[in-house]
């Protein structure tokens, strides 16, 4: 055709009406054939694909066959039973309770076991960055993930509170932060307090919006009229390090807490100038066990604490724990040899002390009639006074200025006569050959109570029995 | 004194009775067996013997910190129980099984005759646990295909499933 047109154009002959009706009946057959060949294409593209997916489908059952026989054969993850799995998943879990994530992708078992098993999202862990913009937030999808799978269930909470929390007192920090290396910290102390003296207001949106979402997610937390509170079972909370900064978010937990066993406040202190006040918490008849950095005087008292975890504070601590009698263990952390309690203080069902420090005021004020275990952590080379009466104590040696041989018999030799009733001593941090060597002195010397009947040195990762008088 | 236990494959081991009391499973045959040796039927000799490992090296451990019950528990894995646990997969999968079937507890409380419902509840140092914390280390942080390819496990999602629970789970995302 394309020739004729040529030839045509050739000739300069005006094309005649006949001519063109041609050429269109022409072209007209062509772009049928090109339509069939179109058609016949596509049809041959379509079976092709299907036959394609069917080979890749096969392919992958072959696959998944192929790996369930090899699994089959041998002892894998995937032939353990739910409750192990569920185990496991709860502790690969445990800090990072988000990454359940990865875990429900791997397979559909795994899918279905973290969906149909209520526990593995009670705990929920609400860890904001320490910058309030900061990255990795938590969203309010995953809390709300939490409520609903836990169906019902008590809830353990982790809450990590970001610093500077006020919109305002974040930016005048930023600004801080930005004045500080040109002009140094003083000017950028008085710039800083200018700013607030003026009652300075920030209107960025982004570190509002952020500010807001804190409090939008404890609310979550909270429930509505606070009711999700009547769920929380164990609360862990790390406070910033900073005075003011968490008021806002003590406010709120003022809803009634029944089943509220384990409380674990970090940072406490920097909330003290207000919770004197306010004491959040109204209700904590509950508790059992309680982690604090120091017991403030506005916690009175808790009738049924059992487990206590507390700092020294030169002794600040034993103004308050008379009110905990039925504490049975109690753990007091960086004990030293000053006190400003005078008097002394009985807990008739302590059977667990830990010491970590110098435990010779400790073991001087506390009056502990059925004390079973007595566990010392201290760097304490000689010992003031006897010890109590108690069938098991645990002597852990914990530092290294004592680590050389003759500090560590010079404590061994102070610290062995001055047991009495007591059955078990288990040492820490001393060779096992210098506890032999001191004690089997010391035992034939007569120097030693006859209760005593055996010793045990921590050695290899485990006790080892070093001296056998029974 | 000392008791007979016979593993699956037929393997005899004559163990301290009381090693073999920190096994609840065995402490239970122990009293209908008399001195009858105590078959294992699901338990083979190479399991059997690397349990009793364990609880030979720990057989003088103190009692453990109370057990306040809560979940915050730790994945930490001592020095000793880190070689110990140092096996191929089809192993460390072999001891989570036997030591859940064999429901081990801690040692020294037997020998301080503390109850055993007690001891069942309190004991999370055994050597099951020791593998569950270690499946677990060797999970965290790793993505759905890295654990597939760890475990040798097959992706059985279709596309379509997998793009509904990535969705379904988008909470997680920013983290």
């Amino acid at each position: 055709m394309e020739h004729i047109e040529e030839l045509l154009a050739g000739i300069r002959l005006p094309p005649t009406m006949q001519v063109t009706q041609i050429l269109l009946k022409q072209w007209q057959q062509e772009t049928e054939i090109l339509e069939q060949q179109w058609l016949h294409a596509k049809t041959k593209r379509a079976s092709l694909a299907k036959k394609l997916r069917t080979y890749a489908l096969q392919q992958r059952q072959s696959m998944i066959l192929a790996a369930q026989k090899r699994a089959n054969r041998q002892t894998s993850l995937g032939n353990l039973p739910d409750e192990l799995l569920c185990t496991i998943f709860d502790y690969a879990t445990y800090l990072v309770h988000p990454s359940i994530r990865s875990l429900m992708l791997v397979c559909k078992r795994f899918h279905q076991i973290i969906m149909g098993t209520s526990t593995l999202w009670t705990r929920i862990d609400l860890m904001f960055p320490e910058d309030l913009m900061g990255p990795h937030f938590p969203t309010q999808c995953y809390i709300q993930a939490c409520l609903e799978r836990s169906k019902e269930r008590l809830l353990d909470i982790t809450i990590k509170l970001p610093c500077k929390l006020d919109p305002t007192t974040y930016q005048i920090d930023q600004i801080e932060k930005i004045v500080e290396p040109k002009f140094g910290r003083t000017v950028a102390g008085y710039v800083a307090e200018a700013l607030y003296e003026s009652e300075w207001q920030t209107d960025d949106g982004p570190v509002q919006e952020r500010a807001s979402c804190v409090h939008r997610l404890i609310e979550l937390l909270l429930g509505v009229d606070q009711k999700q509170m009547m769920r929380w079972e164990s609360l862990k909370i790390t406070l910033p390090q900073e005075i003011y900064g968490p008021t806002t978010f003590f406010d709120n937990l003022g809803g009634p807490t029944p089943n509220l066993r384990r409380l674990e406040i970090h940072n406490l202190e920097y909330a003290d100038t207000y919770l004197i006040d306010e004491p959040p918490f109204h209700d904590l008849s509950g508790l059992r066990m309680m982690t604090v950095d120091y017991l403030p005087s506005y916690i009175v008292e808790i009738p049924g604490l059992t487990h206590l975890d507390t700092e020294y504070r030169n002794g600040c601590m034993f103004s308050q724990l008379g009110a905990f009698k039925q504490l049975q263990h109690l753990y007091v952390r960086h004990a030293t040899d000053k006190s400003d309690f005078k008097g002394s203080v009985t807990l008739p069902y302590l059977s667990t002390l830990h010491i970590h420090g110098t435990c010779d005021q400790v073991l001087t004020i506390l009056k502990v009639p059925h004390l079973e275990r007595l566990h010392i952590s201290s760097a304490q080379t000689s010992l003031k006074r006897p010890l109590p009466f108690v069938p098991l104590i645990e002597w852990y040696l914990d530092d290294s200025k004592a680590k050389d041989q003759l500090a560590q018999s010079i404590l061994l030799t102070d610290m062995l006569p001055k047991i009495s009733h007591t059955s078990h001593l288990f040492v820490r941090g001393i060779p096992a050959g210098t506890v032999k060597n001191v004690a089997t002195r010391l035992m034939n010397g007569g120097k030693i109570t006859k209760s005593l009947k055996i010793v045990e040195v921590f050695s290899d990762s485990a006790y080892r029995k070093v001296c056998d008088w029974s | 004194m000392s008791i007979t236990i016979v593993t699956s494959d037929n393997e005899q081991f004559c163990v301290e009775k009381l090693v073999a009391q920190r096994i609840a499973l065995i402490e239970d045959m122990v009293e209908n067996a008399g001195d009858r040796p105590i078959p294992l039927p699901n338990v083979t000799a190479s399991v059997l013997r690397k349990i009793l490992e364990y609880c030979e090296h720990h057989k003088n451990d103190p009692l453990p910190p109370y057990d306040d019950g809560s979940r915050s528990r730790t994945t930490h894995i001592s020095e000793w129980d880190q070689k110990f646990i140092t096996v191929d997969q089809e192993m460390l999968f072999e001891i989570i099984l036997a030591a859940n079937y064999l429901e081990m507890k801690p040692l020294l409380y037997v020998r301080l005759n503390v109850p055993r419902v007690q001891c069942l509840t309190a004991c999370n140092a055994v050597a099951g646990d020791i593998g569950c914390k270690t499946v677990a280390n060797m999970i965290k942080g790793k993505s759905p295909e890295e654990i597939r390819k760890l475990f040798n496990i097959v992706n059985n999602f279709t596309p379509e499933e997998e793009a509904q629970i990535r969705k379904e789970a988008e909470w997680a995302e920013d983290r």
